[in-house]
């Protein structure tokens, strides 16, 4: 599969600042790529600098086999939904999506047709001759993907587009722009600080901290074995909960919480006496089944929150101060447990991850 | 309950010392408003319709001095070359403005940002009267501008560039120039940055980015500084007067010239015909600056 977009130890600052710590990764041809972070990692910065509005410090940018070195943004065969939309105010819907066309001096019955056709494909033909102004929120941007999208780039750049959004109408277009991609077979590259919305979409996902890629995986390889501790704690629910190392292989390594010994896979040898395990959220059981487990203890209810369609539970382990918060699936046929009861908790070490702890002496 | 059902609910009134904040505002504003502008307009429109004969003030109804100011070709001149002024005036400082406002808008430095402002807002800072003569010296025969033409480019003699039309126009395009930067210079503030990056990520050059992009954007702006300026230059005096050496007869000397003949019916038809000009010009370029509006 060749690549649509590639970074060649990428650098990036900012004055002193560090943007983008040398970075390298491709896109394969039209996959759905998804940088995610936190503000200020550095997504944003990279985006720009595929789109050329700024330019690598050190490294080189590949856009479809090519060095973009000397590719200003306007020649560059990428296009990009700006994060409040950027739509050209005094112009019609029509006019805005037929802007690029019109640059391109492309005839314009060619431009009428596809104009009508990238409106479609959105949703809005009956908004055609509508100004910006009299758009919701959900229809600009829509405008804005079809203008993008009419000029059939190579590489689709999308800046956090949904952020402005309410969260129904969010849910919906995450789903019509998977839609929408599937359909035009265009190389997305989206940015994004929402980590539901990047494990939606993406076909892989590369998880930025501090100007680097920690992680770059598939949606669900990322969900289920982080690579790094601020991925497992930035994406999805995860207790990091501190152990003792009391033996460590390059694949996994047995650990102790007080009494609790039990075996989990790791990244690398952990050659520390300390560290942190990640568990997620709902991987924990309650009650009878947890004891069907491999790894299970006792433990005593401190918080029951009622959220409709789940229960969390934050409990204290027995025979350490450990506490754990448990997510478990409310069916509605069994009552929740109470407040202060002493219940069976457990989970599949296989499920968990450990970590060096980077704040004690491992 | 049948009592209260049959009650319309209205809403609760304010108290009436709130209520009267806004009114206690307005006071000021309102008194200098009704003595210095209501009141002497309405003494000009009763001068207005008196007439003037042997040095007399004939204090009946009549529209003999409108028919007279109408029809007489020396004022037509005269209302002919003061639209003429104000307009070049107008259109020169658009060009110098426009370019201007934009430098002003796309400097990085703060400091530099700093003393443009600085020195575009400088005319209004010197008195007419010092800035006339500056004027006189710079543009004089023996000036330097002149000294510059005649020596280095080999004019075979001064360009008349003072104490007439010229002389006029630049000084007021000078003075009128932060009165038309300023509105430019702030829609430019409000225009979203990331327009301009849209424009260049469709394809476009800074060229059609401006053209297609921040310049219709910015427009109002435009409008609105040449509206202020032509206005402005309609009603100048001091300037025309110093630097037009008796060649620009503009309608605001006429004016003065009447008051000092104490023609006073005169004086207040060439003012309302100066006022209806005024409002003209902003009759219009309002319609326009809706049209330019988004």
């Amino acid at each position: 599969m060749t690549s649509d977009v590639e970074f060649h130890g990428v650098s990036k600052v900012f004055g002193d600042f560090l943007a983008v710590d040398n970075i390298s990764f491709s896109i394969p041809q039209g996959s759905f790529f998804s940088l995610l972070g936190p503000s200020g990692c550095g997504k944003t910065t990279t985006l720009r600098m595929t789109s050329g509005f700024e330019w690598p410090d050190r490294g080189d940018v590949l856009i479809a086999g090519q060095s973009m070195q000397n590719v200003p943004a306007y020649a560059r065969p990428t296009n990009m939904v700006f994060q409040r939309w950027a739509l050209f105010p005094h112009m019609t819907v029509a006019q805005n999506v037929a802007f690029g066309l019109e640059i391109d001096r492309r005839p314009r019955a060619e431009i009428n047709k596809r104009v009508g056709e990238a409106l479609e494909l959105v949703g809005l033909t009956d908004f055609a001759a509508r100004k910006p102004r009299q758009l919701s929120g959900g229809q600009m941007q829509r405008v804005a993907l079809a203008r993008a999208l009419v000029k059939q780039p190579k590489v689709l750049l999308l800046d956090e587009p949904l952020g402005a959004l309410d969260l129904k109408l969010r849910m919906q277009m995450q789903l019509e722009l998977k839609r929408i991609q599937r359909e035009v077979g265009t190389t997305f590259m989206y940015v994004t600080h929402d980590q539901g919305e990047a494990l939606t979409m993406s076909d892989q996902i590369a998880v930025m901290n501090k100007g680097r890629i920690d992680q770059l995986d598939s949606p669900q390889a990322i969900y289920d074995r982080p690579a790094t501790r601020f991925v497992a704690s930035f994406i999805g629910n995860a207790n990091l909960i501190p152990v003792e190392i009391l033996e460590s292989s390059a694949k996994e390594a047995s650990v102790a919480i007080g009494g609790l010994k039990f075996t989990v896979p790791t990244t690398e040898k952990l050659s520390g006496k300390k560290g942190i395990v990640s568990l997620r959220f709902e991987r924990i059981r309650v009650g009878p089944e947890a004891k069907k487990q491999n790894v299970s203890g006792k433990a005593t209810i401190r918080d029951v929150i009622f959220s409709g369609s789940s229960i969390t539970y934050v409990v204290t382990l027995e025979g350490s101060d450990t506490d754990l918060t448990v997510e478990a699936p409310h069916d509605g046929t069994s009552a929740p447990h109470s407040l202060g009861e002493t219940v069976h908790i457990g989970w599949d070490g296989g499920a968990a991850t450990v970590f060096a702890d980077e704040n004690g002496n491992g | 309950m049948a009592e209260a059902a049959a009650a319309p609910l209205l809403p609760a009134k304010e108290p009436l010392r709130r209520r009267a904040v806004p009114w206690l505002l307005l006071l000021p504003a309102f008194l200098i408003m009704a003595y210095a502008f209501v009141l002497p307009m309405l003494v000009f429109f009763q001068y207005s319709v008196y007439t003037f004969e042997r040095g007399r003030l004939i204090d009946e109804f009549s529209l003999a001095t409108y028919i007279d100011f109408l029809t007489d070709p020396y004022f037509h001149t005269v209302i002919f070359d003061t639209v003429k002024m104000a307009a070049i005036t107008t259109l020169c400082s658009a060009l110098v403005g426009y370019p201007l406002a934009y430098a002003l808008w796309r400097v990085n430095s703060p400091a530099l940002k700093r003393w443009l402002g600085l020195i575009i807002f400088s005319p209004i800072l010197v008195s007419v009267v010092v800035r006339s003569y500056g004027w006189t010296v710079l543009l004089a025969d023996q000036g330097p501008i002149n000294w510059f033409l005649q020596t280095v480019l080999a004019f075979p003699e001064p360009v008349k560039l003072v104490f007439n039309l010229t002389g006029v126009v630049i000084s007021l395009t000078h003075v009128f120039l932060p009165f038309v930067v300023f509105p430019i210079f702030s829609t430019m503030t409000r225009l979203d940055p990331t327009l301009r990056e849209a424009s260049m990520d469709l394809g476009a050059g800074w060229w059609t980015t401006f053209r297609r992009i921040t310049f219709p954007l910015t427009l109002p702006g435009l409008l609105a500084g040449m509206q202020i300026c032509f206005t402005l230059a309609l009603g100048a005096f001091v300037t025309p007067s110093l630097l037009g050496g008796g060649r620009v007869l503009v309608l605001p000397l006429q004016i003065y010239t009447a008051t000092a003949d104490i023609n006073w019916p005169l004086a207040a038809v060439g003012g309302i015909v100066l006022l209806a000009l005024a409002m003209v010009t902003v009759l219009i370029s309002n319609r326009l600056l809706r049209y330019s509006e988004v």
